[in-house]
């Protein structure tokens, strides 16, 4: 049984159309990604599922309770961290932590959420004087007050420096370890890349691709990117007969070429310099990301 | 229930952390208090309030008491009222008169015969103050009022009587009900409903909604920390009141602490209404105080409406602070029962019920 299901989900404010008609399914136990640029209507879709809004029409299962009908149920097997919360500013990091699980019938020990957030040092200081990043691994450690089956995290990195956001992303994955379902919004693709077991990604309301990212690699954005350099350079019309290649652009011994077989282009590669007698140096793979399956679908970058 | 409970006292650990809210709610209302009390506490310039008895009722003596009421000689140092005796007596004895006016029935027969007729005058000998003047402007006009009748001031003679029994009727006793109308007024318009507002834009209802705690359960255990404060600046203010100042509280302290929850609870409805109806947090406290401010000078909780020009009676009597003003004074002072009060009750409570069911109506939750 899928953790969460959702069948033609939509939500109109007016003439925009928000959400327009989001069906897929969050398996147990994985980190579910939505990727997509701002506006495109994550958000809104997480919180029809989390039962903040009220949806047009469609079907949403959390684990096999229909969320429409059953608001609170579903409310007290998942954890919720919303995209902006400021807490209360008189409490400590510990009394938030307290107060908030007076708010459910089942809770972790404070403690223990303390230590998952790696606050220890902070428990005892006002919320208010906490940075970016701690204010908020202490929003998700209040997603996890319940010890929830489902844990809902809204773009959780945003506006972080790198080093905060790896040690979110380290939360995330000690969720992976705890057997939660972890759904996630982002416009990182980095982070979805590094976390996500699925992503779908969405634009305009409308989910537009879904699967691993591997497999959305795959079947959107096959090619891969090789840049080298040889001295002395060879005619271009050489490397282009390289196995796989598909497109070759020369530039005075700097060649970037186009391969939808990576690896055997690159044993290729190595194997012509040899044969030539020139050198081979500089040599880069890039991988295609979900960046440019998302370029590939709808012509724009994810980040404005 | 324990979850109640943990919420009521993070509200209460809160509320004790704002040393801001700590100002308005104990510091402010005693430093107003201690102010007024000074400033207007000797009992000064007051205009003196003298009850008529017209027990004669003929055209003369009505025309005595009109020309009383409306001498423009008088009316800068009288107020006056009329009624029975009994009602006079009464208001005498709460300290309500300086001093009634007893006119006897005969008393136009035996004027125009020519004859002595005696007039009393009882003064309220408890207020040291204005006694004295009281009884010389009354004999005063009474002579005024002979002469102009026969030309001899020989015809009315005044016996005078101190009133027996008289509660000592202070400015204090008028001002401290009155402060705690207003602090009970700010108290819900400017205290809990904006730090819901407050917690709407910072996120935190939302993050309640998404929680199985019903929102009803979280206010609660708000509003009940807001009656303990409330009920401790009650306690403060009359501890200072009684202590410092002397204050005369004759009422039963049953129906002042029930004067109390209704008032603040009213006022607390009509704040969580302004805030429903508000943008947000800081457009909900211009608001707040654009209601609170006209309310607080014009509800007559400082100084009596009763000597005011009467569109500004009327004005008052459209302010609930001022029923609620009333209330408080004549439980605490007057020791009225909660069933003489019933119209300042049921304008509270109907004011309440209404912005309550208003305030549901047109909720957000951002």
């Amino acid at each position: 049984m899928p953790s969460i299901s959702i069948r033609e989900l939509k939500k109109y404010y007016g003439d925009i159309k928000a959400v327009d008609g989001v069906s897929l399914e969050v398996e147990e136990k994985e980190i579910f990604g939505i990727l997509g640029p701002n506006g495109a209507g994550k958000t809104t879709t997480l919180e029809m599922v989390e039962t903040l809004r009220e949806p047009e029409s469609g079907e949403i299962e959390v684990m096999g309770l229909d969320a429409r009908r059953n608001p609170r149920a579903v409310k007290e097997i998942i954890g919720v961290q919303l995209q902006t919360t400021v807490f209360f500013d008189e409490l400590t990091v510990r009394e938030t932590i307290d107060l908030f699980g007076a708010f459910y019938p089942r809770t972790l020990a404070v403690d223990e959420l303390v230590a998952l957030a790696e606050l220890q040092e902070k428990a005892d200081a006002r919320v208010n004087s906490l940075s970016g990043g701690q204010h908020k691994r202490l929003s998700i450690a209040l997603a996890l007050v319940n010890d929830p089956s489902i844990v809902f995290l809204d773009e959780p990195t945003t506006g972080l420096d790198p080093q905060a956001r790896r040690r979110i992303w380290e939360m995330v994955e000690h969720l992976r370890g705890q057997d939660k379902t972890v759904v996630i919004t982002t416009h990182y693709i980095e982070e979805a890349e590094y976390l996500c077991d699925r992503v779908a990604v969405m634009d305009h309301g409308r989910i537009i691709a879904q699967g691993t990212p591997d497999e959305l690699i795959d079947e959107y954005a096959s090619e891969s990117i090789i840049t080298f350099r040889l001295t002395p350079p060879v005619g271009e019309e050489v490397v282009r007969g390289l196995h796989g290649v598909v497109g070759v652009e020369a530039d005075d011994g700097q060649y970037k070429i186009t391969t939808s077989v990576p690896q055997e282009t690159l044993i290729g590669i190595v194997a012509m310099a040899h044969e030539q007698g020139v050198r081979a140096d500089d040599i880069n793979m890039k991988r295609a990301t979900l960046e440019d399956v998302f370029l590939k679908i709808t012509g724009r970058r994810i980040r404005e | 229930m324990s979850k109640f409970l943990k919420i009521f006292s993070y509200d209460v650990k809160m509320t004790l952390r704002q040393r801001e809210a700590l100002f308005w709610l104990f510091l402010f209302p005693v430093l107003l208090m201690v102010i007024l009390g000074f400033v207007f506490g000797s009992s000064g310039n007051v205009k003196l309030k003298i009850g008529m008895v017209d027990l004669d009722n003929t055209p003369l003596t009505q025309g005595f008491v009109n020309e009383l009421m409306s001498n423009p000689e008088s009316k800068d140092s009288l107020v006056v009222e009329t009624g029975s005796e009994d009602e006079e007596r009464a208001a005498l004895k709460d300290g309500d008169r300086n001093a009634i006016v007893i006119i006897p029935e005969g008393f136009t027969e035996k004027i125009m015969a020519g004859e002595q007729v005696e007039v009393t005058i009882i003064v309220n000998q408890s207020e040291v103050s204005t006694a004295q003047i009281t009884s010389a402007v009354l004999n005063r006009i009474m002579d005024q009022f002979g002469q102009g009748m026969s030309g001899s001031k020989q015809l009315i003679t005044v016996n005078e009587e101190a009133a027996q029994d008289v509660k000592d009727f202070e400015y204090i006793d008028f001002m401290v009900p009155g402060i705690l109308a207003m602090v009970l007024m700010f108290g819900g318009l400017a205290g809990y409903s904006l730090e819901i507002a407050s917690y709407r834009e910072k996120g935190i209802l939302r993050r309640i909604k998404v929680s199985p705690l019903s929102l009803g359960v979280y206010l609660s255990s708000g509003i009940l920390s807001v009656l303990i404060f409330t009920l401790l600046q009650t306690v403060l203010l009359i501890a200072i009141g009684v202590f410092a100042f002397n204050l005369n509280i004759s009422g039963n302290y049953f129906y002042i602490f029930v004067m109390v929850v209704i008032g603040a609870l009213s006022f607390l409805a009509l704040g969580f209404l302004i805030a429903s109806l508000t943008k947000n947090m800081r457009s909900a406290a211009t608001a707040s105080q654009a209601i609170a401010m006209p309310m607080m000078f014009l509800s007559g909780i400082f100084f009596s409406v009763e000597w005011v020009p009467t569109p500004l009676k009327v004005i008052a009597r459209c302010l609930p602070l001022y029923y609620l003003g009333d209330a408080l004074r004549q439980v605490m002072i007057n020791s009225a029962s909660l069933l003489d009060v019933w119209v300042d009750i049921l304008v509270l409570v109907a004011m309440g019920a209404i912005a309550f069911m208003a305030s549901i109506k047109f909720f957000r939750w951002e």
